[in-house]
């Protein structure tokens, strides 16, 4: 065996890539060949050097991930739920009490149904009182029944409130003859009646030595969105905001920040988001800011 | 919130793959598997503190990647009672160090089991450690950068993208050019050296 193949095979086997039975067999090649067994020795020793590269970025970042979300010791899971219980039974008693003061402002001919177990007496008010206190109570139809607190939003739902979909208008040039002489333009025309397959089409043609690859890319990114395939829309916005134009830049990184949260990859979410919120020019500068802090209350949640 | 449970295999193939998925699996694992959880209560079983269970569980999960990314787990029994086994195996070694420096001749018996490469070879292991970490803090930082995403299965494109390199061909280049390096200064080092045969 030559040398070069010696490296490659070796790679694999201390990248952990050969199958057991692949492993197997090499292990016995090495006790075999002294060459071999000399230059994977070599090899391992730059992997153990890796290795600890590895290891210790891993220990730094467990530390970290360790003080975010620190261990607890049993009870204090049953204190969480105990919280979360009395809370609500909280919130019961509340709405029960605004739902039973919403009937006693309510004329005394539509309180019939009132239930059996009276409850604390309210306070006493004059029939003078009782219409500066009806704007505050919730309106009739709303105080019927406890409504169930608002859920949580998942990372999804979060992304989704504040991604708007690419609307594709036709192309902005000075003249009917410039549209047409615009590489894109049967893009822009095939993308303002829907047909995104064959504008998707047209698009995966351009190379990155096109002079409109970058808007190529972008309308891929955007097309993705818009086909709510959010996933598939992320290489494409990563190309546009490794680059220079400025807007395309701008909005690509908002987008992509997005489609991070979108997928749950909340760190690269969090560290776009909280590069756009740096820039004080950034169109999305204060909205990243918003999100970023509606971020942080659904993760402590 | 975020996330459905892995799977066993999932968790396996991600770890293998490297890359963002192994970051993210770790981060689930650490986080929002419950396995710490249940380290801890092992520990707390065992008679041992919070703060050993937080070391020993952190070691933990820096074998347990090791050993999955690298091929050393088998899949025999499930990963999470491997990840346990590992945790009980660190406490008490953690421990045994503790007490060699107090009361030397009152080791817990099981944990004589733990110490699969004899004291030797732990000693020499980390003594190894800080020699590469020596190596490696005279390498500059793009190429440790560099040298670990390589380890961690990065495909060649990605490290392109993350370092600026233009294509696979160049971060390829890098990543050999910087392999050199360290196998430079290995060979500079007498501790490296004189373990040649």
């Amino acid at each position: 065996m030559k040398r070069e193949h010696f490296y490659d095979l070796i790679e694999a086997h201390l990248l952990g890539k050969l199958s057991p039975q692949q492993r197997q067999a090499f292990e016995l090649e090495v006790l075999r060949n002294p060459d071999l067994a000399e230059q994977f020795e070599a090899q391992q020793h730059e992997h153990e050097a890796m290795e600890v590269l590895v290891e210790d970025r891993l220990r730094a970042q467990l530390r970290r991930w360790s003080e975010q979300h620190p261990l607890r010791p049993a009870w204090w899971g049953m204190k969480t739920v105990l919280s979360i219980a009395a809370a609500l039974a909280l919130l019961l008693v509340v709405g029960y009490l605004l739902r039973r003061s919403g009937e006693v402002a309510t004329p005394p001919e539509l309180a019939v149904d009132a239930p059996a177990v009276s409850p604390p007496p309210p306070p006493a008010t004059t029939p003078t009182d009782a219409p500066t206190e009806a704007p505050a109570l919730p309106p009739p139809s709303e105080s019927k029944g406890a409504s169930p607190p608002p859920a949580v939003p998942t990372a999804q739902q979060l992304a989704l409130s504040y991604l708007k979909r690419p609307h594709f208008q036709p192309l902005n040039v000075r003249g009917e003859e410039e549209a047409e002489s615009h590489p894109l333009s049967p893009v822009y025309a095939l993308l303002a009646e829907k047909k995104y397959t064959k504008a998707t089409a047209l698009l995966e043609q351009i190379d990155a030595t096109h002079p409109q690859y970058i808007t190529a890319q972008h309308l891929l990114g955007e097309i993705h969105i818009a086909r709510q395939r959010y996933v598939g829309a992320i290489p494409y916005l990563k190309v546009v905001v490794r680059q220079e134009d400025y807007l395309r830049r701008k909005e690509a990184e908002w987008q992509l920040s997005l489609m991070y949260l979108y997928c749950e990859q909340i760190e690269e979410a969090r560290q776009l988001l909280q590069r756009i919120r740096r820039d004080e020019e950034h169109p999305y500068q204060k909205k990243a800011h918003r999100l970023l802090g509606n971020m942080d209350r659904l993760l402590s949640k | 919130m975020f996330r459905k449970p892995y799977t066993e295999e999932q968790i396996i193939c991600f770890l293998k793959a490297g890359g963002k998925d192994r970051e993210m699996t770790l981060h689930y694992l650490f986080v929002e598997s419950g396995w710490r959880n249940a380290a801890l209560r092992l520990i707390r079983a065992l008679g041992g503190s919070i703060h050993e269970a937080e070391d020993a569980i952190q070691e933990a999960f820096i074998v347990l990647d090791n050993h999955v990314r690298t091929g050393r787990y088998q899949q025999m029994g499930g990963l999470k009672s491997y990840f346990l086994g590992i945790c009980r195996g660190r406490w008490f070694s953690n421990r045994r160090s503790v007490h060699r420096l107090v009361f030397s001749d009152t080791l817990p018996a099981a944990s004589q089991k733990n110490s699969e490469d004899g004291p030797d070879a732990y000693v020499m292991k980390k003594e190894q450690k800080e020699h590469l970490r020596a190596l490696l803090s005279q390498m500059d930082e793009r190429c440790r950068d560099l040298l670990h995403m390589y380890r961690l299965n990065y495909t060649m494109e990605e490290i392109a993208q993350a370092f600026n390199l233009g294509n696979e061909n160049n971060a390829r280049q890098r990543v050999f050019q910087c392999r050199q390096k360290l196998a430079k200064l290995m060979q500079q080092n007498p501790f490296f050296n004189e373990r040649e045969p």
